[in-house]
């Protein structure tokens, strides 16, 4: 069609490894990875190498439980049950946590639901009680939604239409994508994407975003 | 070399001579020439350093750290010192180094020395360093009028009646009692002393008898009446009693006694000869050493430690160095500033051990070829055995298995967990440690 240089690899998501779970959700139950049964992943490493591997390892749990619950989940605060395991009864502490949040955010598979209240509280120390807390899980990349939502409106021939956010995330029609349920904290800066690519414009303020694909 | 005048000295692996029994240093000057312009064949021996101690003068080679020049150590027994020639103050001597010298003469020694050179020759210590020549030669004229060989020598039957082959039971004339075995020697001493007393009291007691008997026969005429023959025979009994306290007391510093069957003596015996075998008889004291005192101390304390550190397994916590370093010295305690300025001083000579900080601050000394990689080996195997791998290890099942203290197991562990071998996990169970699996779960992830 019109931009061949933009359209991705597949049109559909069918090639994504977390297709299959996606498209019939939580008809079985999350088969949590090994090291969520491994004792040391409860307690902070001090080897700096090692805890980069620990927090890596706890990015790729949080992500993949949150792709896999039921309903999925799009936030997260470091007092979250996903950090107990009460079997092995281990505990992350919330500093740690938060530790772990903090480095979804560095590796942009998160971001702070308000970034100026992280910023404070990273600035106070360890006290992460406060706010500041809690992130935006990215289990997709604001890139990967955005190029679900360019295929979908794509797909759909709206190109040039104004569609309102609400229409996309809530709407009917999209109903067995990907990308419906999204938060819209999460869908504008997906959509931002689009923006910078020049291939969307956002249109309005408030509540009654409109978004116009090209 | 110097020929009969001069002995060659052993030295030990970190630099220190090796002492005769009952050799104690008494002072110590660096950068010391030894010259002796009488003979010909005489060494150069220059800026060394001179170790004065009650039984030889020993120059040191300047680098006596290192192996190559070990043979060169000397020494001059103080034995064959005949005269110590006085400081003499004049003009001439203000811009010279200061110097000392001292006549040396070679005893008869018969068979073994047909040499026709002279019988008696001059040296001169000149002093190039800074230490004080004159607290020097005090010493050394001390040292001389002690004559602390002699009282050995007088004394070999002890030497062989000692078990342990130690000959620390010696008499010490004007020695100063050091160490453990100085008390040892000290409480030998008065053995000894009582000893003599009894021989004394009992020879006297025959003698009295032999007079006795004389008395009464030359003066009664073979009259002795029954009276008089209980005094004589209660006499022998004393003897008889002196005598059985002798052996007594005899047995009771004599390892080689045949009534071991005495528990108490025996475990005396042990007692005694495990004290010996971690006594030092010549301390490095700062009265003896000076200027020098770290530095001296360092080597020492590198002798000593070998033993121990064998014991413990190549490693061992710097606190217990201490107390087995002060009480093998005895009275002549250091402090732990100076142990620990001692053991960085190892870095600086070439000694088989070495001091190490642990990251959590704790300080071991060990031996140089002491190697973690092997340390690590045992511990990898210890973490991945199945139970293990299920509930990790704590600090004592290392030390079991290691066979060390829980203290110096916990820090191979976190030198472990360091190297990235371990990981760790506190829970109220308690502090344990596993194998690092992180690594290698992250290869399979989806997220990164």
């Amino acid at each position: 069609m019109a931009s061949p240089a933009a359209a991705g690899p597949s049109l559909l998501p069918t090639t994504d490894i977390l297709t299959t779970t996606n498209t019939s959700p939580n008809t079985d139950a999350f088969v949590y990875p090994p090291q969520y049964s491994f004792p040391p992943f409860y307690t902070l490493q001090p080897n700096l190498t090692t805890r980069a591997s620990q927090l890596s390892s706890w990015s790729g749990l949080i992500l993949a439980y949150a792709a896999h619950a039921n309903p999925r989940l799009y936030r997260l605060t470091p007092a979250h049950s996903i950090f107990t395991n009460t079997a092995l009864r281990r505990t992350l502490a919330p500093t740690d946590a938060r530790l772990v949040l903090a480095h979804m955010v560095e590796h942009g598979r998160a971001a702070w639901t308000d970034p100026t209240a992280a910023t404070k509280a990273r600035k106070a120390g360890a006290g992460s009680d406060g706010g500041g807390g809690e992130v935006w899980l990215y289990w997709r990349t604001p890139e990967e939604w955005a190029q679900q939502l360019g295929s979908w409106v794509e797909a759909t021939g709206q190109r040039n239409t104004v569609l309102t956010l609400y229409e996309l995330l809530e709407g009917d029609a999209t109903s067995r994508e990907e990308f419906h349920g999204l938060p819209v904290e999460v869908a504008k800066s997906a959509v931002a994407v689009l923006v910078r690519r020049g291939r969307a414009q956002m249109l309005g303020e408030g509540d009654g975003v409109g978004v116009k694909f090209f | 070399m110097g020929g009969q005048w001069l002995s060659t000295v052993e030295q030990t692996s970190s630099g220190r001579p090796v002492f005769l029994p009952n050799e104690i240093e008494r002072s110590l000057v660096s950068a010391v020439d030894l010259e002796c312009e009488d003979l010909p064949s005489f060494p150069s021996l220059k800026s060394g350093l001179l170790i004065l101690t009650t039984h030889r003068l020993i120059w040191l080679p300047p680098d006596s750290s290192s192996t190559s020049t070990t043979s060169s150590a000397v020494a001059v027994p103080l034995s064959s010192v005949s005269h110590i020639f006085s400081n003499k103050k004049s003009l001439k001597s203000m811009f010279h180094s200061p110097r000392i010298r001292f006549q040396a003469s070679l005893f008869h020694d018969p068979g073994s020395n047909p040499d026709p050179g002279p019988r008696s020759v001059v040296m001169t210590i000149v002093v190039r360093g800074k230490g004080d020549c004159d607290a020097f030669l005090g010493k050394f004229w001390e040292s001389w009028r002690g004559r602390a060989w002699e009282s050995e020598a007088s004394g070999p039957a002890r030497g062989e009646d000692s078990g342990s082959g130690s000959g620390f039971y010696t008499r010490e004339g004007a020695v100063r009692m050091v160490g453990v075995s100085g008390i040892l020697r000290k409480e030998q001493e008065m053995w000894e002393s009582t000893d003599k007393s009894l021989q004394e009291a009992f020879q006297d007691l025959n003698a009295l008898m032999v007079t006795c008997v004389f008395f009464f026969v030359n003066v009664y005429g073979l009259c002795v009446c029954p009276d008089d023959f209980v005094v004589l025979s209660k006499a022998k009994e004393m003897v008889m009693l002196a005598e059985k306290m002798r052996q007594k007391l005899l047995s009771g510093s004599n390892s080689q006694t045949g009534s071991t069957n005495d528990d108490e003596l025996g475990s005396k015996e042990e007692m005694q000869d495990w004290l010996l075998s971690v006594g030092i008889i010549s301390p490095v004291t700062k009265e003896s050493a000076g200027a020098l005192y770290h530095q001296q101390l360092c080597r020492q304390l590198a002798d000593f430690v070998r033993i121990p550190l064998d014991r413990a397994g190549g490693m061992i916590n710097l606190i217990d160095v201490y107390c087995l370093f002060n009480r093998a010295r005895g009275t002549e305690l250091i402090s732990p500033e100076d142990l620990l300025q001692a053991c960085s001083l190892w870095e600086k000579f070439d000694v088989p051990v070495m001091l190490r900080k642990f990251d959590s601050g704790v300080m071991v000394i060990q031996n140089k070829s002491h190697s973690d990689e092997e340390v690590f080996v045992r511990i990898k195997a210890l973490v991945t055995n199945p139970d293990a791998l299920r509930t990790g290890i704590s600090a004592s099942d290392a030390a079991i298995t290691l066979g060390i203290a829980p203290a110096m197991a916990k820090e191979h562990l976190l030198t472990a967990e360091s190297k990235g071998l371990l990981c760790r996990d506190i829970s109220p169970d308690g502090f344990r440690f596993y194998i690092n699996l992180f690594p290698e779960i992250n290869q399979d992830d989806v997220y990164l």
